[in-house]
């Protein structure tokens, strides 16, 4: 149980806001939270990678050699290739523009709507009462199924995925954000601030808000790797990202077929997945430790 | 105890009425005219015309609501395209595999989550604690379609215990059955232990610092008693709280697993009605799912506020 990390900042410290101590600060989160630093540092590697995807790949992602079909990997292929002859180095990497970027929306639209409907929700009752059973009902669907009925109606394609996926997070979000707002709300500080006869949305945006950005942080962090697995489930069984752009979904789709013979076309395309969710997990439960003392070390 | 129970079932409605609005709206959002995307190109103006007035598309919208909600109450979803026969029984044919399924590896996630929850907490620091947490860090991170295949490559084309995929009825013997689920559940229930082990640990770190645990323990009880009673109890009620959550995850995830192994239950008939245009299948299949869920988390309520009486007294 270690108190003196982060939220220390808040008082104007002389010392501790010195650049000196600062940097002694950093040193003190770098060694504090080795996995966390560690799965940050792997984040990285894997979006330089992806978006330096051109100079690592040499084939187009799409360039069908049919001469070439199923090829296990070698120095020409390092992950092989699929059974249209297919670069799968080329595909996980331009799979991986794909579905990095659709994580990364998904968490704001996610993260940003259910923030703002969130605060609103804890802050006037009103509200709080016909929003939350929408939400309740919302949750009452398995977050697949939801998407997949979605999608199979309204059609695949990367604007529906967000769209859906976005629908799905929003309530979640919204539940985390409002409980820490019924929380602050009842803050002495809320009341001092009604006291000197500050508007209600001033109060809500300019004293609640920031005190609601650790838990709105851990969630985006979360809600990116939950819309990373969900996006390549969706792919994967056909109802997500069309074939025509890859995805980490996608490229999977026929890796099934060919389990008996070619192994790779599922194991590297599965690694890169596995090893980002892993890594946003790692990220996120550091973030979660370190902006929330009270849960180190469970 | 009667109170509480009335005033969960009033809260209850509102949870239905969201989804049962989602899948009525749901059909009306489709773009173009549902009945010519469900019979296809080949479609007579005459066929189109006759599934536009069965699917009541020729009513105003509030009167097809109150129908559509007015034929759900006699249990009639609709009827099925591509099966020729009703949604309902459709949704029954597919349904016992689902069960099996989730049955099995909610058993296995249950057993195997709470045992290594409870022995990296009881370990805490130690190396088994670390080995537990690593495992379960990547077991929640895994896709589950993923994991299946490689459970695939392993067992059924590199050793071959077990067969690639498909599914062998009840009625061709339980054990027979039992064996082509045992690679679905073990990649499912694996999957959930993961989850259920991170929460178990925490759960048992909080537990351990209760007082009734050093009463417990300074009453002398052998420390294999305070475990097994009281401890584990608390865990167990912990876990009933979340079973919603765990069920939701599971239900999601049958879906990927029933396509990689090629089962025949409800989230395989989603992905295919899907691809057919069935829309009577797919609302079906959803209300289906999201009634059982709202019925299940009803269950666990009633039964966590026997287990519990705190809550029904809130």
């Amino acid at each position: 149980m270690s108190l003196e990390v982060e939220g220390g900042g808040a008082t104007s410290d002389p010392v501790a806001d010195s650049p000196l101590a600062g940097r002694r600060k950093l040193r003190h989160v770098i060694a504090d939270h080795p996995s966390m630093i560690a799965a940050g540092l792997m984040l990285l590697a894997i979006v330089v990678a992806v978006v330096l995807a051109p100079l690592i790949a040499h084939a187009r992602p799409d360039q069908i050699v049919v001469t070439d079909r199923l090829k296990g990997p070698s120095g020409a292929h390092l992950f092989g290739t699929d059974n249209l002859g297919r670069d799968i180095l080329a595909r996980t990497l331009y799979g991986g523009r794909t579905s990095l970027e659709i994580g990364l929306v998904v968490a704001l639209i996610s993260v940003g709507g259910g923030t703002l409907i969130g605060l609103l929700v804890g802050f006037y009752e009103i509200v709080d009462m016909i929003v939350m059973r929408i939400v309740d009902g919302l949750m009452a669907l398995p977050a697949l199924v939801l998407a997949i009925s979605m999608i199979g109606v309204l059609g695949a394609g990367t604007t529906t995925v967000v769209i859906c996926l976005s629908i799905v997070y929003i309530p979640r979000v919204v539940r985390v954000i409002r409980g820490s707002v019924l929380i602050i709300r009842k803050s002495t500080f809320v009341d001092d601030e009604r006291a000197l006869g500050q508007s209600e949305p001033y109060i809500l945006f300019r004293h609640v808000l920031p005190h609601c950005m650790s838990p709105v942080i851990v969630q985006a962090s979360f809600i990116f790797s939950y819309a990373i697995l969900a996006e390549a489930g969706l792919s994967f069984l056909g109802v997500g990202i069309p074939d025509s752009v890859p995805s980490w979904g996608n490229i999977l789709t026929d890796a099934r077929s060919y389990i008996s013979t070619a192994w790779w076309m599922s194991i590297f395309p599965g690694l890169a997945i596995a090893l980002t969710v892993l890594s946003l997990n790692v990220f996120g439960d550091g973030l979660r430790d370190m902006l929330d003392p009270r849960l180190k070390e469970r | 105890m009667g109170h509480y129970m009335f005033k969960r079932l009033l809260l209850v409605l509102p949870t239905l009425v969201v989804p049962i609005v989602l899948i009525f709206t749901l059909l009306r959002l489709a773009p173009g005219d549902p009945a010519v995307v469900m019979l296809g190109d080949q479609a007579t103006a005459e066929q189109v015309a006759k599934l536009r007035a069965s699917l009541g598309l020729d009513q105003p919208i509030y009167s097809q609501f109150g129908d559509w909600v007015g034929q759900l109450l006699h249990l009639n979803l609709g009827h099925s395209i591509f099966f020729q026969q009703s949604v309902l029984s459709t949704i029954t044919d597919h349904a016992s595999v689902t069960l099996q399924l989730t049955l099995l590896s909610f058993a296995l996630a249950v057993v195997v989550g709470v045992a290594g929850g409870m022995l990296a907490a009881l370990y805490r620091g130690r190396i088994v604690d670390r080995v537990v947490m690593i495992l379960a860090i990547i077991g929640v991170s895994l896709p589950e379609f993923w994991f299946g295949l490689n459970l695939i490559f392993l067992f059924a084309v590199t050793v071959r215990w077990f067969p690639v995929s498909g599914y062998i009825p009840l009625a061709d013997g339980f054990f027979a059955s039992e064996r082509s689920l045992v690679l679905p559940a073990l990649c499912l229930g694996m999957i959930q232990a993961a989850f259920i082990a991170r929460l178990t640990r925490s759960t048992v770190l909080d537990v351990l610092t209760e007082p009734f645990v050093t009463t417990a323990r300074s009453k002398g009880l052998p420390e294999r008693i305070v475990v097994l009673k009281h401890i584990a109890r608390a865990v167990l009620v912990s876990i009933l709280s979340t079973i919603g959550v765990i069920l939701g995850l599971l239900l999601s995830g049958a879906v990927a697993v029933e396509v990689v192994f090629a089962l025949p239950g409800l989230g395989q008939l989603l992905v295919d009605s899907v691809g057919r245009r069935d829309y009577p299948v797919i609302q079906g299949v959803v209300l289906a799912t999201s009634l059982t869920f709202v019925a299940i988390n009803l269950l666990v309520d009633f039964l966590y506020a026997l287990v519990d009486p705190r809550v029904r007294y809130e």
